[in-house]
């Protein structure tokens, strides 16, 4: 043990470089004793920082002499960071000994604040950014699943996810932060030095907070793509814990919402609404409503023809056409949850029918999309057909109504277009089938919706006969052949493909019992023409 | 259902023949289809017009929709007239001598009409290609000018109409009729002892309609009618059955007849997967059991996939078939190695490689990565013949061979981090004498001697492969000489690391 000093301190001058396996270097060379030992292990695993593990020191705890052996440790590792104090890489190879320190659990902070107040701030933040640095260029280095640049919210809340399923204890990342910070806490200005991975890991694992102060939020209209998707997934990863995000204000929301609409507002709003549907969004530390109110108003307060064909243009389908009918939804809402849909801004309304018209005008893109991808079964999402799907559906039903954007013409012509897909193998079928499916959901929606004159009724009608003669046929064979139509003891779960037609069998029946079954004769006699079985909404 | 379902879907692809209005017939598809129309009319896609599939195959599709009898009659004029109306045209095509086959379920119901092409090399090389015909049907994103509507035909089903030389279909219509056992009469291990299930039909009040059950002896189990009003049956069996046979009577006179095997105590095998790999072309792999018991001779020509990265993919995939064919210890003898790598210009780090180098080595690494990194490979080559491939840095002090191979060694341990491939898994050896001929062997070490099998012929070297025959050697003693010969250059050989280091 006298021997610690001078073995480090000759390792120390001999090294100019930073050695992040030094404790594997130091096993050789200094004896083991009763109170110092060495963990290391030759094993290749590429869930380690660096691929293999970069071993400890292990100090003896748990008798009476322990205190006073972690003493002269820590009193040995301080002598050597006086001398060594105007040696950059010998202090950082000095940081890398302590984090490799094992011994009871508090001891490596008191030991990194000990090294901290020794060499003062400034040095402090130089050998964090030297780490920093390193890391950036070795971690991870063999493991090309996470050597990677997330360039989207999704890609980076997958990397939160990856972080998950790493080593994250293997380097104690949150020590490392204690040199900049007393708190797990960063602000927004270190982070772009940071590579992904790590960032990662101190969010997911160590929980780590990132502030913006009001200068970065005057700046965060200049910031790039990759960076705020990094923020929205920070804070989709923090939603739960309203401290992480206490700068969050109405004017991030409005850079979110009107300079990042695409890549940033758009994914934020559609993960909130999805939120908002569970259990755990009523909880009161919950941090959805005051964000989501920001993101409202950013919304409602901006509806000029700039941002609507910012926000209404190339909407992916349906998750963005879910998202604008919700942000649509809200700023019609007159009491408590109640909306007035005659309320919908004029300026809105065709451009809304006509983008979703748009996205479904070209069903071989949809169809390519799903039958090249192994992990898509499903076009039109029918999985969320819940109160916010149902949202959409009852929106666009009333807009297609009152609006003339969307002809009779042109739904039969859109009908057509995928009839022929019925002719086809089983995925392109199912995309035809869903089509229907998501055309009568939409005109079976007229049950939520209370209010309307008798031209819309007959526009009703008249839209009703264009699927009734076009797509109809076919998919009432098709649909009868599944189980869940035809067995009136079906006892099997919904799936993907059975979900739908359990709606619409639903709202059939409703509509059935409502007071539109008048205007609703001709489908139902339809529907009786073409089917073999007795449907659900019959029983 | 008060209709019953009439239309019909009519695919035919046919090749321009130069100088001539003919078209030659390449394929003719007719698929019936839940579908009605009241009109007698026949809708043909774009007018009728010729859509143009590809331009190196100069193939062209028309679709047709149309009712039954429209469909059956444009079907048989094309067949037996060699001709048929098109919108208004009549459009001549050159139909090969064909043999017709009625093709019958095992019950001898009709399931469809195929028409066997008697021509030899009648098809276009390029549909003899799995991944073609899959790029036709519409199975990829970059890939535009496939058969539209897209997935009118499935992808595989079409590569093997055309393997079995079936150059027309005429598919039968079929009813629909689900069926299962009845949850509450059945038990795990025996089967059920009701079967409730649906029939999809027109029915007709005056006609008696009853689904008999029979068990895999076909001997009767029970018997009942069809409720009319819904379609429903639920026939109570006198005995438990987890199979057999069900059939479909109208007015006494058998319809339909489906053999079946009810779902039941199935025991899923799950492994949990450790890791997955993702390929140079994107596709991932899991970790399995790498044995294959037999390698069928294989031709490949690039110039036959109309993707580049789909001739690759292939190509990549035969050396993987090839490997876990021949391992875990497989010797190679390739007179010039694996080729050339070219220098990347900036790092002198030969990180790019041609694309058949990229799927050789891409080969190698699924396989060491699906066999738990068990397999070995040893490369042999003729430092005589291979010299001649390798252009010299001017400035490099090492010789044109041991700049090769210190080559081959960066390459081969970027590859697979944190697993370095040289020496451990891949490595190379000099064999001074001359060989020509490209081999790939099994070696096996039996009660301590060494000895070579399973020789395989390969038609050319790794480097710049255009086109390249893979064939096992059947014949017992030409096996025996070529394993003989190549064990005695191997025990020759010398490994390139000694090379390296003297």
């Amino acid at each position: 043990m006298d021997n610690l000093y001078g073995v480090l301190s000759e390792y120390l001058d001999n090294n100019t470089m930073l050695k992040w396996n030094i404790i594997i270097d130091l096993a050789s060379q200094i004896p083991i004793s009763n109170i110092i030992s060495f963990s290391i292990h030759n094993k290749v695993d590429y869930r380690y920082p660096f691929d293999y593990d970069l071993g400890y020191i292990c100090l003896e705890e748990g008798n009476n002499e322990s205190e006073s052996v972690l003493t002269y440790y820590s009193d040995t590792l301080l002598a050597l960071t006086d001398r060594f104090i105007d040696n950059h890489i010998a202090l950082c190879n000095i940081f890398i000994i302590i984090l490799r320190s094992s011994s009871r659990s508090d001891y490596k902070s008191e030991m990194v604040n000990m090294f901290v107040n020794k060499i003062g701030n400034d040095r402090s933040k130089s050998i964090f950014l030297t780490l920093i640095d390193s890391l950036s260029e070795e971690l991870y280095k063999q493991n090309n699943n996470i050597k990677q640049n997330p360039k989207n919210v999704d890609e980076w809340c997958r990397l939160f996810r990856m972080a998950t399923y790493l080593d994250s204890h293997a380097l104690s990342y949150n020590s490392i932060i204690m040199l900049v910070s007393q708190k797990i806490r960063l602000d927004f200005r270190c982070v772009p030095k940071i590579p992904p991975i790590i960032r990662a890991i101190l969010i997911d694992f160590y929980g780590l907070e990132i502030h913006l102060n009001q200068d970065d939020i005057k700046e965060l209209d200049t910031l790039s793509e990759n960076e705020i998707s990094f923020i929205v997934a920070y804070i989709i990863e923090n939603l739960y814990h309203p401290e992480a995000l206490e700068w969050f204000n109405p004017e991030v929301a409005d850079s979110l919402m009107l300079t990042h609409w695409n890549y940033g507002g758009k994914k934020l709003v559609s993960r909130i609404i999805l939120e908002k549907t569970k259990q755990q969004s009523k909880k009161p530390q919950s941090n959805l409503s005051p964000i989501y109110k920001d993101l409202i108003n950013s919304f409602s307060n901006h509806l000029t023809d700039a941002n609507i064909s910012l926000w209404f243009t190339g909407l992916e389908f349906p998750e963005d056409c879910i998202t604008i009918s919700i942000l649509i939804l809200e700023t019609i809402k007159v009491d408590g949850d109640e909306y007035n849909l005659s309320l919908i801004p004029e300026n809105i309304r065709s451009i809304f029918c006509n983008s979703i018209f748009q996205s479904l005008i070209k069903p071989e893109t949809l169809i390519r999309k799903l039958i090249t991808d192994e992990n898509s079964t499903t076009v039109f999402n029918f999985f969320t057909l819940d109160s916010v799907y149902q949202n959409f559906l009852t929106v666009l039903c009333y807009l297609l109504l009152k609006d003339d954007s969307i002809s009779k013409k042109k739904l039969k012509d859109l009908c057509f277009k995928y009839r022929k897909y019925f002719y086809c193998d089983y995925d392109t079928l199912r995309v035809a089938e869903e089509f229907v499916e998501f055309v009568l959901l939409v005109l079976l929606s007229i049950i939520q919706i209370n209010g309307l004159e008798d031209k819309d009724l007959e526009k009703w009608k008249d839209l009703v006969s264009m699927v009734t003669d076009t797509v109809l046929y076919p998919y009432i064979v098709n649909a009868e052949e599944e189980e869940y139509i035809w067995n009136p003891e079906y006892e099997l779960n919904m799936n993907y493909t059975t979900l739908p037609k359990y709606y619409i069998n639903l709202y059939l029946r409703e509509l059935f019992k409502s007071s539109y079954s008048v205007i609703a004769k001709d489908l139902f006699s339809k529907i009786s023409e073409y089917k073999t079985a007795v449907w659900p909404y019959e029983r | 259902m008060k209709t019953a379902p009439n239309m019909n879907v009519l695919l035919l692809l046919t090749q321009k023949i130069c100088n001539t209005k003919e078209e030659k017939l390449i394929f003719l598809f007719k698929k019936p289809i839940n579908d009605y129309s009241e009109s007698d009319s026949v809708y043909w896609f774009r007018n009728g017009n010729p859509i143009k599939l590809t331009g190196k195959l100069s193939i062209n599709q028309r679709v047709a929709f149309c009712n039954d009898k429209e469909a059956e009659s444009i079907f048989n004029s094309i067949i037996d007239e060699n001709a048929t109306d098109i919108n208004g045209n009549k459009v001549i095509f050159q139909v090969p001598n064909v043999t017709r086959k009625e093709i019958r379920d095992p019950n001898l119901i009709l399931s469809s009409v195929s028409y066997f092409c008697n021509v030899l090399n009648y098809y276009p090389i390029e549909l003899q290609i799995k991944e073609n015909c899959n790029l036709l049907c519409g199975y990829s994103i970059e890939y535009k000018n496939c058969i539209k509507p897209i997935g009118i035909l499935p992808p595989l089903q079409f590569h093997t109409y055309i393997q079995s030389n079936q150059i027309a279909i005429n598919l039968q219509r079929k009813k629909c009729i689900s069926f299962r056992g009845a949850h509450t009469a059945s038990v795990q291990g025996r089967g059920s002892k009701q079967i409730i299930g649906f029939v999809q039909e027109s029915f007709d009040n005056k006609k008696k309609y009853i689904i008999k059950i029979n068990n895999d002896a076909d001997e009767f189990k029970g018997e009942c009618a069809i409720d009319t009003s819904s379609g429903l049956f639920k026939v109570d069996l006198s005995d438990y059955i987890a199979s057999g046979k069900l059939y479909y009577y109208i007015n006494g006179k058998l319809n339909m007849c489906i053999d079946f095997s009810l779902v039941q105590d199935i025991v899923l095998n799950i492994n949990i997967i450790t890791n997955t790999m993702t390929d140079a072309y994107g596709r991932s792999y899991h970790r399995t059991n790498l044995s294959r018991d037999c390698m069928k001779p294989i031709t490949w020509y690039k110039s036959n996939y109309i993707s580049v990265n789909d001739a690759y993919k292939a190509l990549s995939d035969i050396f993987y078939h090839l490997f876990s064919y021949l391992g875990p210890d497989i010797i190679i003898f390739d007179p010039y190695f694996i080729g050339n790598l070219p220098d990347n210009n900036a790092t002198k780090d030969p990180i790019t490689s041609p694309e058949s180098q990229k799927a050789f080595i891409n080969a190698i690494g699924i396989t060491l990565f699906e066999s738990v990194f068990t397999f070995k490979f040893t490369i042999c080559g003729c430092p005589k013949r291979a010299k001649s491939q390798v252009t010299k840095d001017s400035g490099c002090e090492l010789t044109i061979m041991e700049e090769l191979y210190n080559k081959y060694q960066k390459y081969l341990n970027k590859l697979m981090p944190p697993y370095k491939l040289y020496p451990k898994y891949v490595n190379f050896f000099e064999v001074d004498d001359e060989f020509h001929n490209r081999y790939y062997f099994s070696k096996n070490i039996i009660n301590g001697s060494t000895s070579l099998s399973k020789p395989i012929i390969i038609t050319n070297s790794i480097g710049n492969l255009k086109e390249v025959d893979v064939i096992p050697v059947e014949d017992e003693s030409q096996a025996n000489m070529i394993c003989s010969k190549y064990l005695s250059l191997l025990s020759a050989a010398k490994s390139i690391n000694e090379v390296l280091n003297g």
